[in-house]
């Protein structure tokens, strides 16, 4: 109860003090300084910019806050003081007007506690807030990075604070990176937000959990075809057998697929359509997947996710978590 | 009116009846008659003499003039009034009563047309009324007016101007009571003598004005639909006979009208009966007789002046004739001047008709008719045929013009618009300056036809490599119309000329649409080359083509062609070949950094490129030769040289394009042998060609590795 006035007591506060602070539409939450620059480069200074990290640009809608290295579940780190400093130091900048949220995390027990307790305080303040939250898996997932993703998927989209999640790998950026003249991180996110309505609607339908992978800057003169092109997108993260059927499939602006048994046999013929426009745009391509690799491989995790949630006594809803990574 | 016209007016009526009033003390009453219509004559003549440019002025003023003299004259004469009041306030009334008559001058002054001679006969009625002692004079006056007025506006204006003058005399009757002792006899004298009926005399005077206007109103209104205009005499004489029966009819209405009104002597009515229709008629017939006259004048002075617009045509063909009457200008005049002699002597005979004072409107007007349609026509048939005859010449010399700019392609601008100027002479006035310039013309192309065949001996030469003709002593043109045989004949020798070359033109433009033809399907297997510069080279090529139409060629216009489309093709090719070089420098320099930084080897490019090398030579040596020695080189060998130039372009492009993620593949096939140890290369989704470019270099750039049944392993001995 005491918990409860105090909460509203901040925010009366918080709505008294926001007459001295900048009220933002969009807020962005990310851990990394080139994600930063990328999305600064998009969204421009009409962004509240919170970086997880100890780096600070100097500007004024940019909030850092130290990044901690801390192992373990995210959902134990409740009684650090230093991660509640954190957020408190943000939460007079969460005030009703934010609109749209954008949320890069790692697996990082720190960030996803930070970023969970933020978004429930945006979602608490506007219902109406639309978030997208991107999730990176580390290259070799250990059993703790897959189960604070696991544990954070189902507690982020059961709780209704992030409109759909997507993962991608980091994997991918490390080999993306090896292709000449291309910036993958800025490509890629330029293309998930140029979409991202399409993407929004496709998740809807699909749980609201996706993989996402992207491929910029393809020459179809060397992959062959498009087929191939996504084949091996999907050998970049370790997926040989991949199976693609009901994904998303954005392929500049203009094509966008998506792909059944049916479509997904005509791909070859799109080949022509992207050659001809491959001119005008930058050659692009990204799969949104709903049972993509990267979620099959947290599903093995499933089993655990029973017990921690009984330990912790966790709300979570284990049987709709099974069924968006794909075991049902 | 303005203002000040009408301030004027009303000065003039005070000071005129002031006048009368001091006069009227010193003497006798018929003294102050005479003296009072002898002043106002006066004035009437002196306002005409004023008012001499605007004659409404002069009348307006003369109906109050008079008007208020005979007023003046009865009521000072002694005549008992049968107010109590001073004579002094009755002149006052008198002068108020006087007024009246300003109604009609100004309707006189706001009539700006019409005939002023019904304003002078009413001017005239009044003193006549007041004078004369049978009566009969003021009715024919009036009956008078009405046969002469022209439309229903002029009938009321008459009608309401009558009966304002008289009205002041039908009002006096009730101020005075003893109306015998006015000394004249006259019309109103005897309404007068009629004690205890004062109002009856005015009802008559307003029924007769009535009646006239009525009367009036059915002539008019006979005038216009059913007599004839005053042409001639019988039509004079039936609208007089018209007005007269009508004035008969009433005076009889008149008559029996006023029967029970007043008592007029028997024989007085008689005298009525004859008196006034006669007078009527009389105006009746001076008036259709001016009408006549007028019309045969305006008729007169129309056909005088269309003879003398005829007389001027006729003059000005029979000039024009004479300037154009020299035989080389081709036109047969001979017909047109016998023409013209017979239409000359036509209008000497009507002139001399003309001339003739008694001559009817009617007539006139046949001649009239005459003169419009059939000699104008004949004019003008005459006119017509000139300029037919010479847009005749004119089309031949566009003809040959045609002819010679279809034979050699080339166009002279000024002998176009010359050509089209002259296509639009249509007035014979211009003719002989038309035919100046038709010479000039000619002149200009004879000049051509000399261009013509030096040029395309030129062309031959360019061409074919051959010597066509040589002219040592071109033909001497001159501004003559015989120029016209010499071009015909410069234009036969150039044909035989043309059918020399023919067969050798017509197939090296053959070999050249062939070309165009391989060359469009080239560019079609490159056409997704990445080098804009190359594409826009290639593209130029293909415009250069594209001015050859592909069928109804004549030889003449396929040399053209081939010249033409050579040309471009030598700069195109030359164009080309930079855009090659360049691209291939370019390239191969990033190409060279790419291979420097992966220290990997691609020697066959260059071993290509020596190829190339041979063929480009073997073009440029071919580039500056004769048109058709260039054009047979490119179709026999099907244009090598520039499919293995864009051949090795492409080749260059995709290699670069490979390398772009040749370190990607690597990095895959590295982490991939070592996690899995082998990898199936079939597993792998790239193309076959791509694959085997990458495994020849992964496997050179990486010791240990082999690749044996198409699997990539590590090297058993050296993983051992």
């Amino acid at each position: 109860m005491v918990m409860l006035m105090s909460q509203y007591l901040d925010r009366l506060f918080r709505l008294i003090d926001s007459t001295d602070v900048k009220s933002y539409v969009n807020v962005v939450i990310t851990s990394s300084l080139d994600e930063y620059r990328v999305l600064r480069d998009r969204l421009g200074s009409s962004t509240l910019y919170i970086l997880l990290d100890n780096v600070t640009p100097n500007e004024g809608n940019v909030i850092t806050l130290p990044k901690l290295n801390l192992d373990g579940l995210w959902i134990n780190l409740s009684k650090n003081h230093l991660i509640i400093d954190s957020i408190n130091k943000v939460k007079p900048h969460i005030i009703s007007d934010i609109m749209n949220a954008l949320v890069i995390i790692s697996t990082e027990p720190y960030s996803l506690y930070v970023t969970y307790e933020l978004l429930k305080e945006v979602k608490d303040l506007n219902s109406r807030c639309n978030v997208l939250t991107l999730m990176r898996l580390p290259s070799m997932l250990s059993d703790n990075d897959a189960l604070n993703a696991l544990i954070y998927i189902a507690m982020v989209l059961e709780g209704g604070l992030s409109n759909s999640i997507l993962v991608t790998s980091d994997k991918l950026f490390t080999y993306l990176r090896l292709i000449k003249g291309i910036d993958p991180l800025r490509s890629c996110i330029n293309a998930l937000l140029d979409n991202y309505s399409e993407i929004s609607t496709y998740l809807d339908a699909y749980g609201k959990l996706g993989m996402i992978l992207c491929f910029p800057g393809i020459e179809l003169e060397v992959f062959g075809n498009l087929v191939n092109t996504i084949k091996f997108l999907h050998h970049l993260i370790g997926d040989y057998e991949p199976y693609i059927n009901e994904s998303l499939l954005l392929i500049t602006k203009d094509l966008i697929l998506h792909v059944d048994s049916e479509a997904f046999r005509r791909i070859s013929r799109d080949l022509i359509r992207i050659s001809e426009i491959k001119g005008q745009y930058e050659s692009m391509v990204i799969t949104i997947e709903p049972r993509g690799h990267l979620i099959k491989s947290l599903r093995r995790y499933i089993h655990k996710i029973y017990d921690v949630s009984g330990e912790l006594r966790l709300h979570i809803n284990v049987d709709k978590l099974t069924y968006m990574v794909g075991l049902k | 009116m303005r203002f000040i016209e009408l301030l004027q007016l009303i000065v003039f009526v005070l000071v005129f009846e002031l006048l009368l009033y001091v006069l009227s003390g010193g003497i006798s009453t018929a003294q102050l008659m005479l003296f009072s219509t002898a002043y106002a004559v006066i004035l009437i003549i002196t306002y005409f003499y004023i008012f001499s440019q605007d004659i409404r002025k002069s009348v307006a003023l003369s109906y109050i003039s008079l008007s208020v003299a005979l007023i003046f004259g009865y009521s000072v004469s002694g005549v008992a009034f049968r107010s109590p009041l001073d004579p002094y306030y009755i002149s006052l009334i008198l002068a108020a009563i006087s007024a009246t008559n300003f109604i009609p001058a100004f309707l006189v002054m706001r009539q700006r047309h019409g005939f002023i001679v019904p304003h002078i006969l009413i001017i005239a009625s009044l003193p006549v009324a007041m004078l004369d002692p049978t009566g009969y004079a003021s009715p024919a006056l009036i009956a008078a007016y009405m046969v002469l007025s022209n439309s229903l506006e002029d009938l009321i204006i008459y009608a309401v101007s009558l009966m304002s003058i008289y009205a002041p005399y039908l009002i006096l009757p009730l101020l005075i009571t003893n109306i015998k002792f006015v000394p004249n006899i006259s019309m109103l004298n005897m309404t007068y003598m009629l004690p205890g009926f004062e109002l009856k005399p005015a009802m008559f005077f307003m029924s007769i004005i009535l009646i006239y206007t009525l009367v009036g109103c059915m002539y008019l209104l006979i005038k216009k639909r059913f007599l004839p205009e005053a042409y001639g005499l019988r039509d004079i004489l039936i609208r007089t006979a018209t007005s007269y029966v009508l004035c008969v009819a009433a005076v009889l209405t008149v008559v029996i009208v006023s029967q029970n009104v007043i008592s007029v002597p028997q024989a007085t009515r008689y005298g009525y009966l004859v008196v006034v229709p006669l007078t009527a008629s009389i105006f009746a017939l001076l008036n259709a007789f001016n009408e006549m006259l007028t019309r045969s004048n305006v008729l007169r002075s129309k056909a005088m002046s269309m003879i003398n617009s005829l007389r001027s045509d006729l003059n000005l063909y029979a000039s024009v004739i004479e300037e154009v009457s020299d035989a080389s200008t081709r036109l047969s005049i001979n017909e047109v001047k016998d023409s013209l002699t017979k239409i000359s002597k036509e209008l000497d005979n009507i002139s001399w008709e003309l001339s003739k004072s008694l001559t009817t409107a009617r007539r006139i007007n046949e001649v009239l008719n005459r003169l419009d349609t059939e000699l104008s026509k004949s004019l003008n048939s005459i006119k017509n045929s000139l300029l037919n005859k010479f847009a005749s010449l004119v089309n031949d010399v566009k003809n040959l013009y045609n002819s010679i700019a279809l034979t050699s392609g080339l166009m002279d601008s000024h002998v176009s618009d010359m050509l089209k100027h002259l296509e639009g002479v249509n007035d014979l006035e211009a003719l002989p300056d038309a035919l100046l310039k038709l010479k000039k013309v000619l002149k200009r192309l004879c000049d051509l036809c000399g261009n013509v065949l030096s040029v395309i001996s030129t062309y031959y030469r360019e061409v074919l490599g051959k010597e066509a003709y040589s002219v040592n002593a071109p033909i001497k043109c001159s501004e003559d119309l015989v120029m016209l045989d010499v071009i015909k004949i410069y234009m036969e020798f150039i044909d035989k000329v043309h059918s020399e070359f023919k067969d050798e033109v017509m197939t090296t433009y053959s070999n050249l649409t062939k070309l165009g033809r391989d060359l469009e399907a080239l560019i079609n297997s490159f056409k997704d080359m990445s080098s804009s510069e190359v594409l826009t080279a290639l593209n130029n090529l293909r415009e250069t083509f594209k001015v050859l139409p592909e069928f109804g060629v004549t030889p003449i216009r396929a040399l053209f062609n081939i010249r033409e489309v050579c040309m471009a093709l030598r700069d195109n090719l030359t164009r080309f070949l930079d855009a090659v070089n360049n691209e291939v420098h370019v390239r191969e320099l990033e190409m060279s950094n790419l291979i420097d930084l992966k220290d990997i080897k691609l020697d066959y490019l260059t071993t290509r490129k020596s190829d190339v090398s041979a063929a480009v030579n073997e073009l440029l040596t071919y580039i500056d030769r004769p048109c058709r020695e260039l054009v047979e080189y490119l179709v026999n060998s099907k244009l090598k040289p520039l499919s293995e130039l864009l051949g090795y372009v492409k080749l260059i492009d995709i290699t670069i394009k490979r390398a772009k993620y040749l370190s990607l593949f690597i990095k895959y096939l590295d982490d991939r042998l070592s996690i899995d140890g082998s990898i199936n290369v079939d597993e792998i989704p790239l193309p076959s060609n791509v694959l085997s470019w990458l495994l020849s270099i992964y496997l050179s750039s990486r010791g240990g590795v082999v690749y044996d049944g198409r699997v990539i392993k590590r090297e058993l001995s050296g993983t051992s």
